[in-house]
């Protein structure tokens, strides 16, 4: 897999999980086809924009390990970020009940 | 029974308004949540960028000189092929049919190195094998490469990073010049900490493979074209910053990526209910 698939994939995967959750917060009924049109979308245009700046060779670079330690600090630092998006965006779209700040 | 709650006044609320509470107090962690994740998002998408970009300027800042050293001595140059053969030279000329061995001659001037072209054929290529990988000039302090040129003729320059496996030669294009004068002529190869790791990344060379770069110097055009006893003057020069504070490419990069990792280990953590620094101060004001 060539390093510009991956760097797609990453920004694919956190636009498109970070618009689909901020979709699935708003007020109104939550579709998943709206959802994931949303996050297409998000995804398209965060990958865009990615692709153009130093971010997308830095991501790809730790992910290759040539970063070392630090480079998986980060990459899982933005692994738990997009972790936690997608399991509030599935949470939220079947049961539109967040899980984060319920007491 | 009668739903009832004491709110921060000390009146007792009924249903309605304990209803009416839960409904504020969702709506308020939906509001956090969504700035969170604004937050997150700009933090990706500009954060990161001018992060990196500071992060590229950082040995910049930090240096009040710039120290060069010449590269010119044997060692500094690599003895590997110039195409796909096993003809091996630390500098060469190539016509596109054959590679010619060269030999410069060091400090003809406090200023040039030189090459007196032995290559025959009608647009010579001269190849200068640098002896420096690609982890190298991550692990460096390099901030600059400088290339200075003085010929007769309008020259092109192109610097390649390449591995041999010793079957092919691959290359990646690192930084070129397109027209140079027929005068003297100086530029600078501004390493860039991501422009170093960008090429570790496009080269990928395996464990065996040999790397080093290829400095090419050619004819800008086909009335400039080197030909035999054409004569190209030349100075190689990498720059250092003076700065005993400096840092190596990769340890700028190491630092950026600790930083924004944990900024966005935080977010995520945040994004939680297992910690959520906004909610327990609200907690600790009731």
């Amino acid at each position: 897999m060539s390093a510009l698939i991956i760097g797609f994939l990453i920004i694919f995967l956190i636009f498109g999980a970070g618009a689909a959750f901020l979709y699935s917060s708003g007020s109104g009924a939550v579709s998943l086809t709206r959802v994931a049109t949303v996050g297409s979308t998000g995804g398209i245009l965060g990958s865009i924009t990615m692709v153009f700046t130093d971010t997308w060779k830095f991501l790809t670079a730790a992910l290759y390990g040539h970063l070392g330690l630090y480079g998986w600090i980060l990459v899982i630092g933005v692994g738990l970020c997009v972790g936690v998006w997608i399991y509030n965006a599935i949470t939220d779209a079947s049961n539109n009940k967040p899980i984060a700040f319920v007491k | 029974m009668m739903l009832s709650i004491r709110s921060r006044t000390g009146s007792v609320q009924g249903t309605s308004e304990v209803i009416e509470l839960v409904r504020r107090t969702k709506k308020d962690q939906r509001k956090l949540q969504i700035w969170l994740m604004v937050g997150a998002l700009l933090l990706i998408t500009v954060g990161l960028p001018a992060g990196i970009w500071a992060a590229n300027s950082f040995n910049s800042f930090l240096s009040g000189t710039v120290e060069y050293s010449q590269v010119e001595n044997t060692t500094d140059f690599y003895d590997g092929p110039i195409l796909d053969d096993d003809d091996e030279h630390r500098y060469a000329s190539y016509n596109g049919t054959t590679v010619t061995q060269e030999t410069p001659t060091w400090d003809v001037t406090g200023e040039w190195d030189q090459v007196t072209v032995v290559g025959t054929g009608s647009n010579n290529k001269l190849v200068l094998n640098w002896n420096m990988t690609t982890d190298d000039l991550l692990n460096s302090k390099f901030s600059v490469v400088r290339f200075k040129t003085n010929c007769s003729n309008e020259l092109k320059l192109t610097v390649n990073a390449v591995k041999w496996d010793g079957v092919t030669l691959t290359s990646v294009e690192a930084y070129s010049v397109n027209h140079i004068n027929n005068e003297s002529e100086t530029m600078n190869w501004n390493i860039t900490p991501t422009k170093a790791l960008e090429l570790v990344n496009d080269l990928n060379p395996a464990a065996t493979d040999e790397v080093y770069f290829q400095i090419v110097i050619e004819g800008y055009d086909s009335d400039n074209y080197l030909t035999v006893g054409d004569t190209v003057q030349f100075q190689i020069a990498t720059g250092e910053n003076g700065n005993v504070y400096s840092f190596s490419n990769l340890q700028i990069l190491n630092g950026a990526a600790t930083i924004f990792g944990l900024v966005f280990l935080l977010f995520g953590f945040a994004s939680t209910p297992y910690w959520n620094p906004w909610g327990e101060s609200k907690k600790r004001r009731r």
